[in-house]
């Protein structure tokens, strides 16, 4: 089991964000300037990026950094799950003004599988090249457990081998309407973490390891949003 | 390990509101079109041929924010579903394509601009679970709905997270419900436009000639359980897969759709050569149809084993997709008998597929029915029946 998250240490606009452990998180910033945007897309791989969510990138970064220290894992049967949605309500925001005022005949095709919930996992699947399923899960309860939890069946019915979950938060005008994990992350704040789990991971106690690992990160962004941190 | 069964199932299209009756027209091969421009939607430029249900009611209500004709078809289904079966302990699985996000988009609108978040309460998922509740107020309801997003294969996925779930609480005498919904969506019927994927000339899966699918509109329920009961049809295998290449068109070798498809027949620990009938993703876009037919001769052999798809006649459903043809293969098995393709005379080599009218099958032990969405997911399933 590793929890990694988008290191948001930035002292500068040229200063960048970086992946790190998260219990060697040293975040400065809740909301990223549009320099700092600019370099997580960048960091990302997402092709044509600026089409993509800036939660896809965000995801993207994150997943990527990850994996760079899973030297296990077998992208053949990774699975990407990513929690919470409407990270796509930007792209389809964009894309319904543009239908509403020039018609259809003048969408973006290249935006056009960006307006789907699905875009972010399946645009980090892309950039990774994992080639287990690639979906994103809302629920109702906690999401980040609950994805977990999935990602434990999934493996124990060796649907795939391991699972990275993904949970990302995008400070745009819209992040109000972005159903992120349920009481995790704080509206306007621009943030990724992503965990790797697989089969040895599976049993309650490592989960449960997992689960504390998260719950202390939501806590310490909470606290940051809070100015207690 | 006992297997899940299909103990309850429910279906709605431009077919009609039940599966009995989605079924009938399946076999009677009549595919009911209209003119996209007669949905009352905002976007110009939109003179098409859809597969839609003319009275689904398409109202965004803003009480409960969001309530759009994805939650009525949702609630369609639900309702008609035999509450009688749904006397156990049961989880919800839910799936969409789009979801809400038109109903959220057009409140957005009418509200000048104004972003207010909805409430918890009243997004898709809990206004799904409550329907249970309601529905079924007598069954323990394990409340918390899961809902799987993975554009047109959503339901399978969603389909996969429940056996899953209840492959672990084996013996609990748990079940699980699997609903999913899309109604048409003027962005995705824009966005299929512009990407030039929409039929011309009438959409005809696994002919040549086809140049486009037709967009439609749907909804299914299945009731799954690991006890006794239910059409003896059970869920042998699962195999899922993402090409991770195009963030739109499928792999056109179909290696990792190929490899989900072994991946199921594995798990369903049977042969290629048992699988009695494909209900295939079969969309009617040359990149699709192209694609799937050479990953299914790769694993079946030149026309191997029969091959249908309904989305000439029903539409692309979109995330219901997947389901919808779950439960072709399941009435399949039952009755012995695929609807056709369509009624052309014509198919890519290498495939058999059931042309003009329905086929009788020899035998039916078991189906496959498989599904595909953007970003390149992949998801077969491997039906075995016991009867």
């Amino acid at each position: 089991m590793s929890l990694f998250a988008l290191d948001l240490d930035l002292a500068s606009d040229t200063a960048r964000p970086t992946i790190a452990p998260a219990n060697q998180l040293k975040l400065a910033v809740k909301r990223l300037s549009p320099t700092h945007r600019e370099i997580i897309r960048e960091l990302s791989g997402v092709p044509r990026a600026r089409h993509a969510s800036f939660a896809s990138c965000l995801g993207a970064a994150a997943v990527r950094g990850l994996l760079q220290q899973q030297a296990q894992a077998n992208l053949d049967d990774l699975a990407i799950i990513v929690v919470g949605w409407r990270h796509h309500i930007p792209i389809s925001w964009g894309f319904t003004e543009r239908a509403l005022t020039y018609g259809a005949g003048l969408v973006n095709p290249v935006q056009f599988p960006h307006i789907l919930p699905s875009a972010v996992s399946t645009t980090i699947a892309a950039v990774v090249g994992s080639h287990g399923p690639a979906l994103g899960v809302d629920l109702e309860f906690p999401a980040f457990r609950g994805g977990l939890d999935l990602a434990k069946q999934l493996i124990a019915t060796e649907i795939c081998q391991s699972a990275a979950i993904v949970s990302v938060s995008d400070a745009s005008v819209f992040s109000e309407w972005a159903q992120t994990d349920s009481q995790s992350w704080p509206a306007h704040f621009d943030g990724a973490f992503a965990l790797f789990v697989d089969a040895h991971c599976r049993s309650s106690e490592s989960l449960n390891v997992s689960a504390n690992a998260v719950d202390r990160l939501l806590n310490f962004y909470g606290r940051l949003y809070d100015g207690s941190a | 390990m006992n297997p899940v069964r299909i103990i309850g199932r429910e279906a709605a299209c431009n077919l009609g509101w039940n599966w009995d009756d989605v079924w009938a027209g399946l076999l009677r091969g009549e595919a009911r079109v209209a003119s996209f421009c007669s949905v009352q939607q905002p976007i110009s430029g939109l003179d098409l041929q859809v597969a839609m249900i003319p009275d689904l009611d398409r109202e965004v209500l803003d009480d409960p924010p969001g309530a759009g004709a994805t939650f009525r078809l949702t609630r369609a289904v639900l309702r008609s579903l035999e509450s009688g079966t749904i006397a156990t302990k049961t989880r919800l699985f839910g799936a969409s394509n789009h979801g809400e996000s038109d109903a959220l988009i057009e409140l957005v609108r009418a509200a000048g601009g104004a972003i207010n978040r909805p409430r918890a309460d009243t997004l898709l998922p809990a206004m799904a679970s409550d329907l249970v509740r309601i529905h079924a107020p007598e069954a323990m309801y394990l409340g918390g709905s899961i809902w799987a997003y993975s554009a047109c294969s959503s339901s399978l996925h969603a389909l996969a997270l429940a056996v899953a779930s209840l492959t672990e609480t084996q013996g609990s005498e748990e079940t699980a419900l699997v609903v999913a919904a899309d109604a048409l969506s003027p962005l995705a019927v824009a966005g299929f436009y512009r990407a030039g994927a929409i039929a011309q000339r009438g959409c005809a899966p696994f002919d040549p000639v086809s140049d486009g699918l037709l967009i439609g509109e749907g909804a299914g329920a299945i009731h799954l359980g690991s006890g006794t009961g239910g059409s003896g049809v059970t869920i042998a295998g699962i195999g899922m897969t993402c090409d991770a290449g195009h963030p739109t068109l499928p792999d056109p070798e179909a290696t990792q759709l190929e490899r989900a498809i072994r991946k199921a027949l594995t798990r369903a620990n049977i042969d290629a050569s048992e699988v009695d009938l494909v209900v295939a993703h079969g969309t009617g876009t040359a990149a699709n149809d192209r694609a799937e037919a050479k990953a299914l001769e790769r694993v079946f052999g030149p026309g191997g084993v029969p091959v249908t798809s309904i989305k000439g006649i029903v539409g692309h459903c979109m995330g219901a997709a997947g389901l919808l043809n779950l439960l072709v293969a399941e009435r399949a098995l039952f009755e012995g008998v695929a609807p056709a393709t369509s009624p052309s005379r014509n198919a890519l080599p290498g495939v058999d597929v059931v042309l003009m009218s329905p086929r009788r099958l020899e035998l039916r032990r078991s189906a496959l029915a498989l599904a595909a969405g953007f970003g390149g997911n992949n998801v077969a399933v491997v039906l075995k029946n016991a009867n």
